[in-house]
């Protein structure tokens, strides 16, 4: 793949002032088992090349699958031709490209995910025969019982990076992940429960969660062993009462942890959505760069850092897709706002230098600032200390819808499960629970995190954003959570 | 067209019995603005292959990016060794594309689509095009408003054909406009689609853009119930989420739906008539469904009435034994089941100011933001309003609103509605290839604010 990067470095014209290239090739495999149904195999393979361009100032980009030696000419005759349309107009800021990108990006080098078992070399066989004991498992639970849909997924990237600034850069990414679940469904109501992570949405796979890691994270997730209580709490759902609506105490299970992190952390600290870039499009946010440093975000508990580096974490690499090197960035220190995700061109507006989280969805994607591994830091509680010490509130776990609005204030969150928690104990299991919020008074009412033995990092392969779209492979690291004085109930 | 016939009969031919192929050869052009500057631009060329193998039951699927006969041979082989693996599944209804010879759907023949006509214009638009809509757009914006949004024209070749064959194929054009004017303190969108990038009026978006951003006062959030006036492109978004959520098939059947088991019953406004229609040029027509089936027009909703549901080969039972063709890719990200793509909604005869006048006090919104599911079977939905929300008032925009989080049942919104309008927009949503709506005024008592 190396070879089609440089030759497409060798067709750029003189005026380019910067040009990057990325061949990519993904392989992903699913393996889905499902209760009466016919199942799926799905081998996806797709390799192809992009290529930016930066003259006067102005960005173009291109894709191809076309590797051939006329397919690599057409794709960087259209790059150019997109900036050069639009260079003449003024209409983009016109400074120096080392203003612009920050430091040349010169690294050569070969970066490669660890993995003790490769996935694509593991039988179907005994993808199958897990996955069908786990959808046994769950159809323990009875007839009402509508669907179990149990999966796995492997994706590998294989990578080139190149530039004009001398940089080289192969990686190989390997990830691996699998998910359970099940609807049931009485023929008045349906209520579903996923294990061990949801994905809000429908896709069939790409559930359950993730890793960059070889085969040996499949078996670590226990999908046979918590089947029959995931298809059970399903069932148990269909009974339960709805969620009361009052204003109590809310206690948050890490894995819906995640999600609320994400929303209304992660997307917020996006640089190139607080320089406006994604205005029209994902909206704005509330960490505007004038307010880094001073905006209450949350309680003086609450830390969160972005950190591509951690090991396995869903949103690990060795180098993002502009070539700069994975890192550890805080965002939220002590409660405070103090930093952003960024790519070069953003970091180099804020006036300093790129953070490594500028990712791309495949060889046919730019890159766009992504997150990595969203961590909160832990605390020093624990969910059995936050119940305990609890007097009226409700427990909820796993995400199963969210809103926000487009400056990432206003949000309501739905969850599978929730159970009533009176005097110090959970009591009743409750159906179809929401809260609501808004960003910094939610997160002020953080009054307690679990610790370090209860962190957990959660891989969602599924973040959505860009026009066209790209969707992202992040990992979030949470604990459980309490929160005072929150809104509650099923509508 | 991109992609080349012959070969991917070359390619059924190396796959074998029970083989379907939905190839699209796709050219996309965008340009993306913010803060009135160019942010970024994107082309894209791309050859995307599914592959679907059905055997007793059993699917297996695969994608490449090639119609190599090497690559083709090689992925059937790995094909076959998963459908050898796979648990036998239960049989799938109707044809289901199991390929074998004289299969109730082999007749592309005599059962062929009318073609939808590729348009010149955007077969031909290129960056300098789309720089020159923007550069129309933001000059007619005129200095202190912000423009951001994004142009895009594309062009998909699509051919399905199967081992038993069926062979369609057609080429679809799409041009799209995207304006969000901004001042800092209040904001206001447009969106245009359409087939071909000559019906595109560019020169009209920017005073449709500043009359909505009239200088008005803004009001304090108002508490408790009120009328709703929802713009064509709210409604849109609205009627893609309610549609998707209850008017397909697979959910009807298995009783995961609001309307499962109410053909014939009420489940709207007596007011609403709305029809999945891929062929009415009032939409963004397409010839046929990733199945190959011909899409046709399906009634949904008879002034309020529940009509009947879309479904896929897989699902036609539902459908007297046919299926409506809104089967949907394979691997698509919202699901495998069958789900709405063209819907439309019947106008109605109230004109804007007609509205207007029978809104106030309420609220007007021009775009629903986020909109999402919480509870499928209640169709209880979260989202907030957003772009030039205002308060209404005897006949009139009297100030603006802050945006407004809004959380509500959509059966009970379309039951609610008191008005239709009579001039409908064109949109479409990441789940729907496109909804045609009015503006419905909307009584208030379901959605409290």
């Amino acid at each position: 793949m190396r070879e089609y990067a440089e030759a497409a470095l060798g067709l750029l014209p003189k005026d380019v002032e910067y040009a990057d290239v990325r061949v990519v090739h993904r392989t992903h495999e699913l393996v889905l088992v499902e209760q009466d149904g016919p199942g799926e195999v799905a081998l996806d393979d797709s390799v192809g090349l992009g290529v930016r361009v930066m003259i006067g100032g102005v960005w173009g980009f291109a894709a191809t699958h076309r590797l051939d030696g006329a397919g690599l000419a057409d794709v960087v005759a259209q790059a150019v031709g997109q900036a050069r349309a639009a260079s003449g107009g003024a209409t983009a800021a016109r400074r120096r490209t080392a203003d612009r990108l920050g430091p040349a990006v010169t690294t050569r080098t070969r970066w490669c995910s660890p993995t003790d078992v490769d996935p694509f070399t593991v039988s179907l066989a005994t993808k199958v025969d897990l996955l069908a004991a786990a959808v046994a498992e769950a159809s323990t639970a009875g007839p009402l019982v509508q669907r179990v849909e149990a999966s796995m997924d492997f994706f590998r990237d294989d990578k080139v990076f190149a530039n004009t600034e001398g940089a080289l850069i192969e990686q190989t990414i390997t990830e691996s992940g699998a998910g359970l679940l099940v609807i049931a469904s009485d023929g008045n109501d349906v209520q579903r429960r996923s294990y061990p992570q949801s994905v809000p949405r429908s896709i069939r796979g790409q559930r359950g969660d993730f890793a960059t890691a070889g085969y040996e994270h499949i078996p670590s997730l226990r999908l046979p062993e918590e089947a029959a209580r995931v298809g059970a709490e399903a069932v148990a759902l269909l009974t339960a009462p709805a969620c009361p609506g009052e204003t109590t105490t809310l206690v948050v299970s890490g894995t819906q942890l995640a999600l609320l992190l994400h929303e209304t952390a992660g997307h917020p600290m996006e640089a190139d959505r607080a320089l406006g870039a994604e205005a029209s499009l994902a909206g704005g946010t509330y960490a505007s760069p004038e307010r880094r440093g001073n905006l209450r975000f949350g309680a003086p508990i609450v830390s969160v850092v972005a950190d591509a580096t951690v090991a396995g974490g869903l949103g690990s690499y060795g180098y993002d897709d502009e070539g700069v090197p994975a890192q550890r960035t805080e965002l939220i220190r002590d409660g405070v706002f103090v930093g952003y995700l960024s790519g070069r061109e953003s970091a180099a507006e804020l006036g300093e230098t790129s953070s490594g989280a500028a990712r791309a969805d495949g060889w046919q994607r730019a890159p766009l600032v992504r997150m990595t591994n969203l961590c909160l830091v832990p605390g020093d509680s624990s969910l059995a200390e936050m119940i305990e010490t609890t007097k009226r509130g409700v427990l909820i776990d796993m995400n199963k819808s969210l809103s926000i609005d487009d400056q990432r204030m206003s949000f309501r969150f739905g969850a599978e499960v929730g159970w009533e928690i009176r005097d110090g104990r959970l009591g009743r299991m409750l159906k179809n629970c929401t809260y609501t919020g808004v960003t910094p008074q939610f997160w002020a009412g953080c009054d307690a995190l679990g610790n370090a033995t209860e962190y957990r990092i959660h891989g969602i392969p599924s973040c959505n954003k860009g026009e066209p779209l790209q969707v992202a492979h992040i990992g979030h690291g949470t604990v459980p959570a309490r929160f005072r004085d929150v809104r509650v109930g099923a509508r | 067209m991109t992609v080349d016939q012959s070969q991917v009969r070359t390619a059924l031919d190396l796959l074998g019995p029970g083989a379907r192929l939905d190839v699209s050869g796709e050219r996309t052009g965008l340009l993306r603005y913010a803060r009135s500057l160019i942010t970024a631009q994107h082309g894209e060329r791309r050859l995307r292959v599914r592959v679907r193998l059905e055997r007793a039951g059993r699917v297996a699927l695969g994608t490449l990016e090639t119609l190599d006969p090497v690559a083709i041979v090689a992925l059937r082989s790995r094909l076959n060794d998963a459908l050898a693996t796979l648990p036998l599944g239960p049989p799938l209804d109707g044809a289901a594309g199991s390929g074998d010879a004289g299969a109730a759907h082999s007749v592309a023949a005599a059962d062929s689509a009318a073609p939808v006509a590729a348009s010149a214009a955007t077969l031909g638009a290129d960056a300098a095009d789309r720089y020159r809509w923007f550069d129309v757009v933001r000059a007619g914006l005129g200095p202190g408003v912000r423009l951001g949004g994004s142009i895009r024209h594309e062009v998909v070749d699509r051919v399905v054909a199967d081992a038993g064959g069926l062979f369609r194929a057609e080429t679809l054009t799409k041009a799209s406009l995207q304006a969000v004017a901004d001042t800092g303190d209040r904001s206001a969108s447009v969106r245009l689609l359409h087939r071909d990038a000559g019906a595109i009026s560019v020169t009209g978006v920017a005073d449709r853009l500043r009359a909505d951003l009239a200088p008005l006062p803004t009001r304090e959030a108002f508490r408790g119930p009120c009328r709703l006036l929802l713009r064509p492109q709210a409604v849109i978004t609205l009627l893609a989420t309610y549609g998707y959520v209850t008017l397909g098939a697979a959910g009807y059947a298995e009783g995961r739906t609001a309307v499962a088991g109410r053909i014939g019953q009420p489940v709207t406004s007596e007011l609403l008539t709305l029809t999945d229609d891929g062929t009415d040029p009032a939409g963004l027509p397409s010839g046929f469904d990733p199945e190959g089936t011909l899409r046709r027009r399906t009634p949904l909703i008879d002034r309020g009435v529940l009509v009947g549901v879309v479904s896929d080969r897989a699902r036609a039972a539902v459908t007297g034994g046919r299926s409506t063709g809104h089967a949907v890719p394979a691997g698509w990200r919202f699901g495998a089941d069958p789900s709405p793509s063209h819907l439309l909604v019947a106008p109605g005869t109230a004109s804007e100011a007609e509205m207007l006048a029978a809104c106030g006090p309420g609220l007007l919104v021009s775009r629903l933001d986020y909109l999402r599911v919480l509870h499928p079977k209640d169709t209880l939905v979260t989202g907030t309003t957003r772009d030039a929300t205002y308060w209404v008032d005897s006949g009139r925009r009297i100030a603006w609103h802050p945006p407004v989080r809004l959380t509500f049942r959509m059966d009970e919104v379309l039951h609610a509605v008191l008005a239709v309008g009579r001039e409908r927009e064109r949109g479409e949503a990441v789940f729907m290839e496109s909804v045609v709506a009015p503006a419905l005024l909307i009584d208030a008592g379901p959605v409290l604010l």
